[in-house]
């Protein structure tokens, strides 16, 4: 066959003046716009797509939509960069493209894992991995574990390639929201559209029509389709997304959306995908209904597709891949398949056989018109196996009673060919021409047809819907073999509103129930309404339903209205309003006798490479309930998710367990794979986390600092003297200096709150331990809240503000849970109270001079009279640069310190200030090493010790309680027997006895006897380098800490396995009286 | 997704609020006066019912409120909200804002 002689001249919706050059594994094709990657493949005669993804069995293309499961490829874009599992029915066909097949090492035709297939095949069955890896076997995880990993997953990610695509997301807010363009769709959007509301179609394919796109251009039906369309697009109010999946239906009618706007390697200005959060307060979904295969042996092979499919592509691509087709059928659906292909197969010489399980097909009439046409028909037919090696040859078929529920087959042809369906890579080394692994029978079998009348004794006990075997079979040659097994509504995003469909045995699938989430309605298909007239009215009802009266104007005055009253005018005998099922199909599971007569090559869910067999080893193990045998078998988890296979799953179950029918699973989103970086969106690096940067940002860097993420802050951690200079022997070196003379260091990051209003006070006692009452105006004090259970929550300052409110100041670390908690406790604790909370962090700049020569440096700066006077504890609102400023004279280092706070626009002002003005007392900047440095010194908490784990009393802190304090947050529940136990750990300084020996933080203390296991007497919390000390220190917890002062402990650190010996001392290494601070 | 009632600023998404824990609970006025099982009984233990709860959500990235909102953990509906400490539990026809 030429290349082009696969399309049919004068079909589809392709524009053959259009050429696009493409490449698919490295060979160039030629394709036309309006093409997808499988329609243009199939034009080209190419049928092997890719390996299955557990047996690297050969699958060719399968499907025309978004239930394609075998043809998933990897689109190559800019850069190298890989866009895998893409289905190839989707991928809109664009001038340059690059496709590859996935699953396939070396090469698609020559794969090695299809050998591992063949050979471990018998070993891969239903529960493999729990057999193998969980029971005693279970150390066979560590020998296999590679071999499995490389063979598991599916496409390959580009890991060394960045994507520097753009994505973007948007919110979208709708009366109603159209899922799906098909009749139903596109009549409930009309509708709606008339009444003004604000209405949203979404269809997932690049063309609105759904169903419709299948018919010739002119007809009436396309006729419909464009009317109703330019209808649409010319109401302002509605709006269409093509190319956009509706991938998630949430709480509350929102949707997650993702448009796709260009492919990976597609090239265009722009982002690649938009994801759209969608709100709706009235739903139609109009999704359609997906065709489901028969199964039979071999159902696999390339060249078995769906009826819909094989239709599909000549009615809407003009292609016609092969001349001798075989369509095997249940119901309706698959003879305008075979009118559609026999009516075009007519000038090219196809030969169309149709076989139907039903005796009476689809009624006389059909029957008639079909077989003028030259179709084959054999009634009461049920394929028993597909035939073929690389590809299709043939398919046997046998007579089935539909009463009697039997299928009729001879014994000669059972179990004759295991051999075949092997992949060539794995039995003759591969060569198209050469043998074909196995027999080709369509020479032999097509002759051998043997009559026998006896049945075959292959009754298990299998039920009503498997097919049970009596007669003669039949062979027919065929290149290529469309299977339909029944049409399946769509109720994806209906399910995953945590709603379960119910069996309808008259059209044999799940249809749904009465319950429908809030605002929504089901149409058409989707519905199990397969006629196009009865969906069309479905459609236009529910959109009726949805915008209420305000519907009811259309058909009236005014001209949009009038032209829908006219599009709506539809009569039963149009050929628009055509299809449907006239005659009920048939239900049937599987064509062939008993569970054990199958062999592994009966695929139930070709996606997952599920077989019959798989299914009966799990009934038989035990795993006969829906959940269970899902997850054993994994039947409905491969990336299509279940689609062409979950009913038929569930059919088998139902057989073999001899249960009613049930569903499998229950759905979820996404509806198709969704790209992680279209859910990202513009949220990438930075922008995912963000950094916050004090106001004295850039004074540091022309400092030349050494920047610490700490939390969401980037903060400088220390300012190398020169570019050699290690973190440790910076902050050594800046810690000196603070204690020898004067340091300044950036305090901009604490968390700063106004409270404020008649209550502040009684308010702030409820929330810290300590007396507030007494904090005068221009002191400042230490204060400490808890959390109710108790335990420390954040320490901070309180500073009274001349206007009768408080400044109070937090850890850097809980600025914002310390807000929130404020927050709470006043609005939904103590309503009564007048306060009024403001955060004004970010206000501030801050500014630490600590150093015995620090008030010079301050005063210098500040002409006030009253800083020379300040007390420790002190506070004084001054002026700079004519705005209040804040000068708290209060040390975190044990030294002589100052905190200077003022508008945040001066921040570097002051800081450039205060650096000239210390220069000549040789002031250094000092970074977060340093500061942490000077307070463990000091024996100064941070958020290491206020761990969440500790009490006031671990923290020796048990003084601060005021004594009326049992109204305050934490007191009542701080004052349990656990949390008083004198045994408990509590705050102590560490030292170790070797010289130059350091402790880690996150050690385990234990005394000195005994085995070092379990939890210890304590932990280590902050460990430094003291030049005061000359040597290692420590903060931590230890048990009886207070008299245990001159003790040794071991500090064992279990990440490096060392143990460090060390002396219990005070937690107060330098100046234990204070006097330097003072 | 949920869309919740804020009292203040009409239906947000909920991407806009935090959950603040169970709603329609006193804080004992007199701390003293508890028993311990009592205390334990405020801060530990909360309802996890199935169908109607009273809860409270803080309008973090809106107006900062918090407020009680009736809300049916099965399907998620939001029966409707009210200002924090108006008690609206058990409430499963709140007046919707």
């Amino acid at each position: 066959m030429s290349r082009h002689s696969r399309r049919i001249i004068g079909r589809g919706r392709v524009n053959f003046g259009r050429t696009l050059r493409f490449r698919f594994d490295g060979a160039e094709y030629v394709g036309h716009e309006g093409d997808t990657l499988t329609s243009a493949l199939l034009a080209n005669g190419v049928w092997l797509a890719g390996r299955s993804f557990k047996y690297h069995r050969r699958r060719g293309f399968y499907a025309a939509g978004a239930e394609e499961t075998n043809a998933l490829v990897e689109v190559r874009g800019m850069d190298g960069l890989r866009a895998p599992n893409r289905p190839a029915s989707e991928l809109r066909l664009y001038d340059g493209m690059e496709a590859f097949s996935q699953n396939c090492s070396p090469s698609l035709r020559y794969d090695i894992g299809a050998l591992r297939g063949s050979l471990f095949a018998p070993f891969l069955g239903a529960g493999f991995y729990y057999k193998t890896f969980m029971g005693p076997t279970r150390k066979g995880w560590r020998f296999y574990e590679h071999m499995i990993r490389r063979a598991a997953g599916m496409g390959r990610l580009s890991e060394d390639v960045m994507d520097h695509a753009q994505h973007e997301s948007a919110n979208l807010f709708t009366d109603v929201l159209v899922i799906g363009s098909g009749p139903a769709g596109l009549a409930a959007a009309g509708a709606a559209a008339a009444s003004g509301a604000r209405v949203t179609l979404v269809e997932r394919d690049f063309a609105a029509g759904g169903s419709l796109l299948g018919e010739r251009g002119g007809s009436q039906a396309d006729i419909w389709r464009r009317r109703i369309l330019s209808f649409l697009e010319e109401s302002e109010n509605v709006r269409i997304f093509l190319r956009t999946e509706c991938f998630g239906a949430y709480d509350g009618n929102c949707f997650g959306m993702v448009e796709r706007l260009r492919e990976a390697g597609e090239s265009g200005a722009g982002s690649r995908s938009r994801l759209w959060r969608v709100r709706a307060r009235r739903v139609i979904l109009a999704s359609g209904a997906l065709e489901r295969p028969l199964v039979c042996e071999g159902n696999d092979l390339p060249g078995v597709v769906l009826s819909s499919a094989a239709r599909l592509w000549l009615t809407r691509w003009g292609v016609l891949p092969e001349r001798r087709i075989v369509i095997a059928a249940n119901n309706d659906s698959a003879w305008e398949t075979a009118e559609e292909l026999a009516f075009a197969g007519m000038e090219v010489g196809a030969k169309i056989t149709l076989l139907d399980a039903r005796r009476e097909g689809a009624g006389s009439e059909r029957l008639q018109r079909l077989r003028m046409r030259g179709v084959e028909i054999h009634l009461g037919y049920v394929p028993i196996a597909v035939r073929g090696g690389r590809r299709v040859k043939g398919l046997l078929a046998a007579p089935f009673d539909a009463d009697a529920n039997i299928v009729v087959l001879d014994n000669d042809n059972d179990n004759d060919n295991d051999g075949d369906g092997d992949d060539g890579a794995g039995s003759n080394g591969g060569g198209d021409s050469a043998g074909e692994g196995g027999t080709d029978e369509g020479t032999t079998n097509e002759g051998a047809v043997k009559e026998s009348a006896e049945a075959m004794e292959t009754d298990n006990g299998v039920g009503d819907t498997a097919g049970k075997v009596a007669g003669k079979t039949r062979y027919f040659a065929a290149d290529m073999v469309c299977l339909s097994g029944g049409l399946d509504p769509n109720l994806r995003l209906w399910s995953q509103r945590g709603l379960s469909p119910r069996y309808d045995e008259k059209i044999a699938a799940f249809v749904p129930g009465d319950e429908m989430p809030p605002g929504w309605e089901v149409v058409g298909g989707a519905r199990g309404t397969f006629s196009r007239g009865e969906a069309i009215k479905e459609g236009r009802r529910a959109a009726e339903a949805a915008v209420g009266s305000r519907a009811a104007s259309f058909g009236a005055d005014d001209d949009n209205g009038g032209a829908l009253a006219d599009i709506f005018t539809i009569d039963d005998g149009d050929e628009l309003a055509r299809g449907g099922w006239r005659v009920a199909p048939c239900p049937l599971w599987l064509s062939r006798g008993g569970e054990d007569a199958f062999s592994r090559r009966a695929f139930v869910d070709l996606s997952g490479d599920v077989t019959v067999k798989d299914m009966a080893i799990a009934v038989r193990e035990g795993y006969n309930q829906p959940e269970h045998a899902k997850r054993y078998t994994t039947a409905g988890m491969g990336a299509d998710q279940g689609k062409t296979s979950g009913t038929n799953a569930a059919g088998i179950l139902s057989l073999f367990a001899k249960r009613k029918m049930e569903r499998l699973g229950t759905a979820r989103p996404p509806y198709t794979p969704v790209e992680i970086a279209s859910l990202a969106g513009a949220e990438v690096g930075r922008h995912f986390r963000p950094v916050r940067r004090s106001p004295l940002h850039d004074v540091h860097l022309r400092e030349g600092v050494q920047w610490i993420e700490s939390g969401e802050w980037m903060r400088a951690r220390y300012y190398p003297a020169s570019p050699q200079e290690s973190v440790e022997a910076g902050y050594v070196r800046e810690s000196a200096a603070v204690r020898g003379g004067v340091g300044m260091t950036d305090v901009s990051t604490l968390g700063k709150i106004l409270v404020q209003g008649a209550d502040a006070e009684k308010f702030l006692e409820r929330v810290y331990v300590n007396n507030i009452a007494s904090l005068k105006s221009g002191r400042v004090r230490y204060g400490v809240m808890l959390r109710d259970d108790g335990m420390v929550f954040d320490d901070g300052t309180l500073t009274r503000t001349k206007d009768g409110g408080f400044w109070i100041t937090t850890t850097t670390a809980n600025a914002g849970a310390v807000l929130q908690r404020l927050e709470f406790l006043h609005q939904a604790e103590w309503r009564d109270l007048e306060v009024f909370l403001t955060s004004v962090s970010d206000s501030w700049a801050g500014i630490a001079v600590a150093g015995r020569e620090s008030l010079s440096v301050v005063s210098s700066v500040f002409a006030d009279d009253d800083i020379a006077s300040l007390p420790h504890m002190g506070a004084l609102e001054v002026l700079y640069g004519g705005e209040f400023a804040r000068v708290h004279r209060m040390s975190f280092s044990g030294e002589r310190a100052y905190e200077v706070f003022v508008a945040a626009h001066f921040g570097v002002s002051l800081w450039e200030r205060l650096r000239e003005a210390g220069s000549e007392r040789g002031i250094v900047p000092y970074g977060l090493e340093a500061l942490d440095a000077l307070r463990v010194e000091k024996g100064h908490i941070t958020v290491s010790e206020i761990d969440g784990r500790v009490t006031l009393a671990d923290l020796r802190f048990e003084g601060m309680l005021r004594r009326k304090s049992g109204l305050a947050v934490g007191v009542p529940l701080g004052r349990r027997a656990g949390l008083t136990d004198g045994d408990r750990p509590c705050l102590t300084g560490l030292r170790p006895l070797g010289a130059g020996q350091r402790i880690e933080s996150g050690s385990v203390l234990f005394g000195m006897d005994g085995e070092m296991s379990g939890h210890g007497e304590g932990w280590v919390s902050s460990a430094c380098y003291s030049g005061e000390c000359g040597g290692y220190i420590a903060l931590g917890f230890l048990s009886r800490a207070r008299a245990r002062e001159g003790e040794e402990v071991r500090c064992f650190n279990p990440v490096g396995r060392s143990v460090v010996v060390a002396r219990v001392v005070s937690p107060c290494f330098v100046d234990s009286e204070g006097e330097r601070m003072r | 997704m949920l869309m919740i009632p804020c009292p203040w600023c009409g239906e947000r998404a909920e991407v806009e609020f935090a959950y603040g824990g169970e709603g329609g609970l006193s804080r004992p006025v007199v701390p003293g006066d508890l028993s311990d099982g009592e205390w334990a009984d405020y801060v530990y233990f909360r309802k996890n019912p199935k169908g109607t709860h009273c809860e409270l959500w803080h309008h973090l990235h809106g107006c900062g409120r918090y407020f009680e909102v009736v809300r049916d953990t099965v399907d998620n509906k939001v029966h409707g909200s009210a200002e924090s400490g108006s008690d609206i539990r058990g409430v499963s026809d709140v007046k919707k804002v």
